[in-house]
């Protein structure tokens, strides 16, 4: 079920008016049976899956709180892991496996069965290994109570595709006693608000505009591959972050407070602060999880260098089976050590203007979503060999129209953040407009958001 | 709640009721089965003509690929421009009604017109299958008729939320009168109207060959459950046909009902499964006692199975050759 299909703003409505009508332990019951029919829709076999690793890791994860033993904790996530990686790469493994023995003239593995990917298996999945790990770090309470540990999993507003939200953040809200204000209304309308224009006025125009461009990326010239690179960079950061901003909103109509995961990511002056600003609580999990029991940089340069391109390419593998999304963890991670290293050694005597670093900064990033959005590793070279022989310069010439598109949406993109930065003063700027001018500004946004509507087009992350 | 906010989402409310009395009120009455922008491109060429017709056809795709203008105008020696085929795909009689009102200044000379009609054009339920709930069908459906037909999950939560909501349930028809109030004399002239027969062309691609001969055994049946599926007699198609025949009247013209021939095998198949709907047709005959029906079986202009470009509509030699009838008939009602 998408947030901006009608299916969803029934179950919303009933959701909200039984939550509203409920007090205390029963508001949780509400909010699971709203998630078990949110992810139902997605078929009964994923919900038997998901049902089932939810059980195993409650009762698991209160013997880890017990006993504190690493040898149950690794097994409760190689079975996490394990559930992860038949559905998700399988297949890949399979086919590159056979490539091998192939090669090599040995006779071919039999093909498994075809398998789907169940809806949000990534997220949930990574949100239970965070969650198994600190319990038996004891850095976190165990939850004892399974209604509880089922919406802190199953919440809708989170579950398909984040933001990946940790025990310490979520548990302690669900434990307290769940309540609303007007304020809490407000706010969560105007995320609501800005997913909802994010995604269908936008994301949803621009993904018309980008898909035929990756489709036919053989013909592209050097000057439509970095604008096809450009948008997509939009398009993705708006579908993602329109469901980002939809969960949050949709948490505080509950009370409940998710994690932001995008501030206004292509602003950042390098890799390094990119990664604070996309997808944070994905580079947070990568971080705490993965890079600093790798050793983190509390070990030799070449060391953490490698940890640094082990994290990173795990978190492109993570985006899906695929060698595309492979190369661009390792460019993200070279990225990074590039940075890094920079940093160390030039980056103390000599520094880029921001404003450089910020164009610059954006330019590698774009490079990295034509190997992220190239249908195969082949495409994503050719798309890089035309987008670095500056020898069609002149090809820009004939762009004009797409060029405007793309300022236009680094306009938005800074109004964005202008925005966030200065909420509380364009809050009370906006109060002083008489209520029939925001009352006209509010119906003309809906307005807006119904006309561009057309059948509901997942998000992009909905696939990871 | 605090008071400013009170204030702007009682304005929301006000504004957004203001959206809904227009969606309810005028918007919806531009609903059609045809697209929009095909009548709209349509009424455009219209404005701009300056010969009046004696002759006017209206009616669906069937005849648009149907009737060649030029061809019988011909054969009866009248200047080219004397009849005139102003049909649209999908239209029912109140696509049609809706055209001749417009150009109601135009048609007013017109001696014949000519109101093409079949079975599936009084089904309410017509293009369910294609299109999930057309803008036509969803204005006047009511709730209980969104949550018994038959849909998926998905659908029928739109078609609820539509009924609550008129500018969601109209939000297509918003978006071509939208795009229609924003295209210029340019724009409507880019796509030709007519082809050289003076069949309208649009957007509507009429073949010179037998697009799917071999396979009209096939396709029949799916034409045909296409158009009958979910069979429910509209009655605002009859009061539409009403409406379009007194105006006829009204303007001087001679009304005829025109029903066109189908390829065999569509009305073999018609007759075998859905003939307990000709009711419709002993409907029209006692509804319209004064008013001509032609039935024009395929005989009557010796088609063969490669004049049927599918199942349904003519090919460019087909309607060459149902130009003959059509004229024989024309000839007796324009007298000499």
């Amino acid at each position: 079920m998408l947030f901006q299909t009608p299916e969803f703003a029934i179950l919303l409505a009933v959701t909200l008016l039984l939550f509203n009508l409920t007090k205390n332990k029963a508001r949780l019951r509400v909010l699971l049976v709203g998630s078990l029919v949110f992810y139902g829709f997605s078929g009964p076999i994923d919900t038997l899956i998901f049902l089932a690793v939810i059980l195993t890791t409650f009762i698991l994860t209160k013997e880890l709180h017990k006993t504190g033993s690493k040898p149950l904790l690794v097994g409760l996530l190689v079975l996490l892991f394990s559930n992860l990686g038949i559905f998700k790469y399988g297949g890949f493994l399979y086919d590159n496996v056979n490539l091998v023995i192939g090669s090599l003239g040995l006779p071919l593995l039999t093909r498994p069965p075809e398998l789907w990917l169940p809806l949000g298996i990534s997220f949930y999945t990574f949100q239970l290994v965070a969650y198994s790990v600190d319990v038996q770090k004891g850095s976190i309470e165990c939850s004892q109570d399974l209604t509880e540990f089922m919406v802190y999993i199953m919440f809708f507003g989170q579950l398909v595709a984040g933001p990946i939200m940790r025990g310490r953040d979520f548990l302690p809200q669900l434990r307290s006693t769940l309540h609303t204000n007007w304020d809490d209304v407000r706010e969560g309308a105007f995320y609501i608000i800005r997913g909802l224009v994010k995604k269908i006025i936008l994301a949803d125009a621009l993904s018309s505009l980008v898909a035929p461009m990756f489709e036919n990326s053989g013909t592209l010239d050097h000057a439509s591959a970095w604008l096809a690179a450009y948008l997509f960079a939009f398009q993705i950061y708006l579908d993602f972050s329109a469901y980002t901003d939809m969960g949050i909103g949709l948490g505080r109509l509950f009370g409940l407070r998710l994690s932001a995961n995008f501030i206004t990511p292509y602003l950042t002056s390098n890799p390094s602060e990119f990664w604070k600003h996309w997808h944070v609580t994905l580079s947070t999990w990568l971080r705490d999880y993965l890079y600093i029991p790798l050793g983190g940089n509390r070990c030799s340069p070449s060391r953490s260098n490698l940890n640094l391109l082990l994290t990173m390419l795990l978190g492109g593998l993570w985006h899906g089976a695929s060698w595309t999304f492979l190369l661009w963890g390792a460019y993200q991670g070279f990225l990074l050590i590039a940075h890094k290293e920079w940093t160390r050694t030039v980056g103390r005597s000599y520094s880029i203007p921001r404003g450089w670093s910020v164009f610059l900064n954006f330019q590698a990033m774009a490079l990295g979503w034509m190997i992220f959005r190239a249908g195969s590793l082949r495409d994503a070279l050719r798309l890089w060999a035309q987008a670095l022989d500056f020898s069609q310069l002149s090809t820009w010439g004939s762009q004009l129209p797409l060029l405007i598109a793309v300022v236009g949406l680094y306009t938005l993109h800074l109004a964005e953040r202008h925005i966030d930065d200065n909420r509380l003063a364009i809050g009370d700027r906006w109060r002083r407009v008489p209520a029939p001018v925001r009352g006209l500004v509010y119906a003309i946004v809906i307005f807006v958001v119904i006309l561009s509507f057309r059948p509901a087009q997942p998000f992009i992350y909905f696939r990871f | 709640m605090k008071k400013y906010m009170k204030s702007g989402i009682c304005f929301f409310v006000v504004w957004f009721l203001l959206l809904e009395i227009i969606s309810r009120r005028f918007i919806v009455n531009h609903a059609f089965f045809s697209t929009y922008d095909e009548i709209d491109r349509l009424n455009y060429a219209f404005s701009r003509r300056t010969i009046v017709p004696e002759v006017v056809y209206l009616g669906s795709s069937k005849t648009q690929a149907d009737v060649a203008t030029i061809t019988i105008a011909s054969n009866l020696g009248l200047p080219l421009e004397a009849v005139l085929n102003a049909s649209v795909a999908a239209a029912s009689p109140r696509e049609m009604l809706y055209i001749y009102t417009i150009n109601e200044q135009l048609f007013r000379s017109a001696r014949v017109v000519y109101i093409n009609v079949d079975l599936w054009m009084f089904n309410k339920h017509f293009q369910m299958a294609e299109k999930n709930g057309p803008p036509a069908w969803r204005r006047s459906a009511g709730l209980m008729e969104r949550i018994e037909f038959s849909s998926d999950l998905t659908t029928k939560a739109d078609w609820i939320l539509g009924w609550a909501i008129a500018t969601w349930d109209q939000r297509a028809t918003w978006r071509s009168l939208w795009r229609s109030w924003l295209r210029n004399p340019w724009t409507h002239n880019v796509a030709p109207v007519y082809d050289c027969f003076g069949r309208p062309v649009q957007d509507y691609l009429i073949g010179e060959h037998p697009f799917l001969s071999q396979m009209l055994e096939e396709e029949a049946p799916q034409i045909v459950n296409s158009h009958m599926q979910s069979y429910a007699f509209n009655s605002d198609a009859l009061l539409a046909l009403e409406a379009l025949v007194f105006l006829v009247r009204a303007n001087g013209a001679e009304p005829v009902l025109l029903k066109m021939p189908a390829a065999p095998q569509y009305m073999e198949y018609q007759r075998a499964n859905f003939s307990a709907f000709d009711f419709v047709w002993q409907k029209l005959s006692a509804r319209f006692p004064g008013v001509d029906i032609l039935d024009l079986p395929s005989e009557a202009a010796q088609l063969e199975r490669d004049d049927w470009w599918d199942a349904y509509h003519l090919t460019r030699v087909g309607a060459m050759k149902m130009a003959i009838p059509l004229a024989e008939d024309l000839r007796k009602r324009l007298g000499p």
